[in-house]
C-alpha cells in the first residue's frame, strides 16, 4: 500500500479491495459556558478507518459458500488487520436489488457468519449453516452447501473426490477416508460432524492466511461488540439488498426485465453483491442492546428502522443510472451510510477499462503493475496486472473506481520500479461519461498508451516532465504491443 | 450608550466584563433586553449579531466612616464550563482523567459518575484542548474546545454543533452540506424516537438541547 495526500491508500485483486479509509474531518468542540447547571455534551462518534471487501465471484453463486480463492483478499485482510492491530471489526453483507428483502436479509446474513466463522474459525457456524440449524434454522433453498461443499473442500485439501456432484460414489467416500486417516479420525468414509468439524476447520486454515501463507486468525474479541452476543449482534449482519452501491435505470432495468436470460443483469449487479469488513476507530466497542442492525438471522425490521425518509425513493430505479460514489444516494439504510459512504470499498465496481495489448513476452507478466500518480507524481497506487482482469481480446481492466473521478491522474506501467511506459493523462470522470454514453469502443481507441513501450534495456522514462499538451482523452493513437 | 452587537465567541459575561460590569445581571435584566432575553433565555449561547442593550453605569454610594478600612463586595458570578463525555452507546465516562487547558493555564480534572468535569474559567476565556489521559475510548486525544461558540438551538449552527458534539457528524458548523446534515437529524430522532423527517423542527430542537445540556 502506497500513502496518498489526502489519505487513502489502496490494495486491489480481482475478487476485492482492501482500503484505508480517508482521514475523518475533526471539529473543535463549540460549547457554551454557564452561570447555571448547564453543560455541554461529548459522545464519541462511531466511524470505520478502514475497511476490506471482498466481491460475489468469491462465493458460491446464491450461495455463502466460501470459494478457495478467497485467500488472495484474505491475505489483504490480514495485512489490513495488521496496520490496524486496535481497531475493532464488524462484517457486513450486501445482495443485489433482485429478489425479496427477506430472502436478500438472510442470504447477505449467512455470508457474513461464513465470513466471520471463518475469520474466528469457529466452525459451529459453518456447521449451523451446512445443516440449517441453530442460527440458521430458517432454511435458504439455494444457499444448501450439501455433499457438493463437503467435496469441494476435499479437493481445495488435496483429496480428489471426482466429480464435484453431490454423489457419494465410491471416489468421494475414499477422498473422506483419506481426509480422516490424515486427521486421525476413524476412516468410515461418512461426513459426519465430527468429521466436517476437521474438515472446515482444515478449509479455514488453508484459505485465510496472511501474506507469509501463516494462518490469519481474529478472535472473537477483536470484533465491535467483542462477541458479546452469540448470534454476533453488532459483530456480523446482513444489510440485504437496501444498500446497493450501483442501481440501474428504469430504462435499463425494464431491458433486463424483459430477457428471459438474467445473465446480463446478474452480472451488471455484481458489484451489489459483497461482503465488507470495516475496521472502526481503535476503542470503538458497542452495546449489543443499543447497536442498531439486527442479528444475521434476523428480519429486516431493525434494518428498516434505520431508513432515511426517503428511502423508498432510494430503493426505486430512477430515469438515470445511479453509483452511490457519485449521486451518493443508493443506501437506502441511513446508519450504514452514516458509517460506509465515502469509503474506498463502497464504490460501484465499474470496469475502467485501462488497456493495453497485454502480449508482452518478453515480460513476467507477474512483475508488471499499473502506478496511479496525482498530478504531483505522488504515487496514490500501484495495481498488479496479474490482478487485472482479463477483458476482451487481449486487453486487461484495472478497477479504477476509488480514484476521485474529476481530478486528472496518470499512469504508468511499471516493472519493479521500473518504468516501462510513461504516462497517460486522464480524468476517469470523462471516462466514465463516455462509458455512460455507451461508448466504450470509443473509450479503448482512445485510451491507447502515449508511447510506445520501451525495451527493458532502455533507459527509465519516468524522470521526463509531463507533456501538459496531452488531452486528457484524445491521447495519440497509438498501440502498445511487445515484440 | 449604544447597542452592542454580538460577535461569533461571544458570551454575557465577556461582554459584561469588556463594559465594565462586573454584575451581567445589570445589562440582561434591563427592559430593553427583555425580548432577546426571552428569545435566547440563555445569556451565554448568544447568536452573532443579536443587539444588546448596555445601560450606563449608576453610581451607588456607600457611606463609611473616615481612618476605618472597608470591605466592598461586588456582586458577580463565577464562569463555569462542564463538560459530559460519552462513549459510543451513550453511557457516562466516569473517572477518566484529562487536562483542560484553557489559554496556557492547565485544570488537571477528573470525571465523576455522571461522566461530568466541571470548572470555574475566566470570563474572557475563548478556547482551550481538552486532552484525555490514558483513555481507551474513541476519542481523539485532544479535543480542541471554543468557548461561546455554542449558537442557539434554534438556529442551523446551533443544531450542527450539538449534532457533531454528540457523535452524529453534521458536518462543519456552518458548512453547507444539506445531505450530512439531514443524516444527523434523522439519527438524533430515530436515536430519541422522535418522528424521523430530517427536519430539526421545534421538537427536534427541544430534544436536542436537553440531550446536550444546554
Amino acid at each position: 500500500m502506497s500513502n496518498e495526500p489526502n489519505g487513502f491508500t489502496q490494495t486491489a485483486t480481482d475478487g476485492g479491495v482492501a482500503a484505508n479509509h480517508p482521514t475523518q474531518q475533526t471539529f473543535p468542540v463549540l460549547v457554551g459556558p454557564t452561570t447555571a447547571n448547564e453543560h455541554n455534551t461529548i459522545k464519541a462518534a462511531i466511524f470505520p478507518i478502514a475497511c476490506w471487501r471482498v466481491d460475489d465471484i468469491r462465493f458460491e453463486f446464491d450461495s455463502s459458500f466460501v470459494k478457495p480463492d478467497i485467500k488472495k483478499e484474505m491475505r489483504l485482510l490480514a495485512k489490513l488487520v495488521k496496520e490496524h492491530r486496535d481497531a475493532p471489526a464488524s462484517v457486513f453483507g450486501h445482495a443485489d436489488p433482485v429478489g425479496n428483502d427477506d430472502y436478500n436479509k438472510k442470504l447477505s446474513g449467512r455470508r457474513t457468519a461464513a465470513i466471520y466463522g471463518m475469520l474466528i474459525r469457529k466452525t459451529e457456524i459453518w456447521e449451523d449453516i451446512y445443516k440449517q440449524t441453530g442460527q440458521f434454522t430458517s432454511t435458504l433453498s439455494n444457499d444448501d452447501w450439501g455433499l457438493k461443499s463437503i467435496e469441494k473442500m476435499l479437493k481445495a485439501l488435496g483429496h480428489d473426490p471426482g466429480p464435484l456432484d453431490g454423489q457419494m460414489d465410491n471416489q468421494t467416500r475414499e477422498a473422506v477416508k483419506a481426509f480422516q486417516r490424515a486427521n486421525g479420525l476413524s476412516d468410515d468414509g461418512d461426513p459426519g460432524p465430527q468429521t466436517r468439524a476437521k474438515l472446515f476447520l482444515a478449509y479455514m486454515d488453508k484459505h485465510c492466511c496472511d501474506e507469509n501463507d501463516q494462518p490469519f486468525k481474529l478472535e472473537p474479541t477483536n470484533f465491535l461488540a467483542q462477541g458479546a452476543d452469540r448470534e454476533g449482534k453488532g459483530d456480523y449482519q446482513g444489510c440485504s439488498e437496501f444498500n446497493p452501491t450501483l442501481m440501474f435505470s428504469q430504462e435499463e432495468n425494464e431491458r433486463f426485465r424483459q430477457e428471459r436470460d438474467h445473465t446480463e443483469r446478474d452480472a451488471a449487479n455484481a458489484p451489489n453483491r459483497r461482503v465488507d469488513v470495516l475496521l472502526f476507530r481503535p476503542g470503538s466497542r458497542v452495546n449489543v442492546e443499543r447497536w442498531p442492525c439486527p442479528r444475521a438471522k434476523e428480519g429486516v425490521a431493525g434494518c428498516q428502522k434505520r431508513f432515511w425518509s426517503d428511502a423508498e425513493r432510494r430503493r426505486n430505479f430512477q430515469a438515470e443510472r445511479r453509483e452511490q460514489e457519485r449521486t451518493k444516494d443508493t443506501f437506502a439504510c441511513r446508519f450504514y451510510d452514516r458509517i460506509a459512504s465515502g469509503s474506498p470499498c463502497e464504490r460501484a465496481l465499474r470496469q475502467l477499462e485501462v488497456l493495453w495489448i497485454t502480449t508482452l513476452p518478453e515480460y513476467d507478466v507477474q512483475d508488471i503493475s499499473l502506478v496511479v500518480r496525482d498530478e504531483s507524481r505522488t504515487e496514490i497506487c500501484r495495481i498488479p496486472l496479474g490482478s487485472a482482469k482479463p477483458g476482451p481480446g487481449d486487453y486487461r481492466s484495472f478497477d479504477l473506481s476509488a480514484l476521485d473521478p474529476d481530478t486528472p491522474h496518470l499512469l504508468e506501467l511499471h516493472q519493479g520500479d521500473r518504468i516501462l511506459a510513461p504516462i497517460v493523462r486522464l480524468r476517469i470522470g470523462a471516462l466514465r461519461r463516455k462509458l455512460d454514453g455507451g461508448d466504450a469502443a470509443g473509450v479503448k481507441e482512445d485510451l491507447l498508451l502515449a508511447e510506445p513501450l520501451a525495451p527493458p534495456s532502455q533507459p527509465l522514462r519516468g524522470a521526463e516532465p509531463i507533456d501538459e499538451s496531452f488531452d486528457e482523452i484524445s491521447l495519440p493513437r497509438r498501440e502498445l504491443r511487445g515484440d | 450608550m449604544p447597542t452592542y452587537s454580538v460577535k461569533q465567541g461571544d458570551h454575557l459575561l465577556k461582554i459584561a466584563k469588556k463594559h465594565g460590569f462586573a454584575d451581567y445581571h445589570n445589562i440582561w435584566d434591563h427592559p430593553q433586553n427583555n425580548e432577546l432575553k426571552r428569545r435566547r433565555q440563555n445569556p451565554n449561547i448568544l447568536y452573532p449579531g443579536d443587539r444588546l442593550y448596555i445601560p450606563e453605569k449608576e453610581l451607588k454610594e456607600e457611606s463609611g466612616a473616615t481612618e476605618q478600612r472597608h470591605r466592598f463586595k461586588t456582586r458577580g458570578e463565577t464562569l463555569m464550563l462542564r463538560i459530559v463525555l460519552k462513549n459510543i452507546d451513550g453511557q457516562p465516562i466516569a473517572n477518566q482523567r484529562c487536562d483542560l487547558d484553557i489559554e496556557g493555564e492547565v485544570y488537571p480534572l477528573t470525571t465523576d459518575g455522571q461522566g461530568q468535569i466541571e470548572q470555574q474559567i475566566p470570563k474572557s476565556a475563548e478556547g482551550g484542548t481538552l486532552t484525555l489521559i490514558g483513555t481507551n475510548v474513541p476519542f481523539d486525544v485532544q479535543l480542541p474546545i471554543k468557548i461561546g461558540h455554542l449558537d442557539p438551538v434554534d438556529t442551523i449552527s446551533g443544531q450542527q454543533a450539538r449534532l457533531n458534539n454528540l457523535g452524529f457528524n453534521a458536518g462543519e458548523v456552518g458548512g453547507t452540506s444539506e445531505l450530512q446534515f439531514r443524516s444527523a437529524v434523522e439519527e438524533f430522532q430515530c436515536d430519541h424516537d422522535l418522528t424521523v423527517d430530517g427536519i430539526c423542527g421545534q421538537q427536534t430542537q427541544t430534544k436536542l438541547k436537553e440531550v446536550h445540556g444546554c
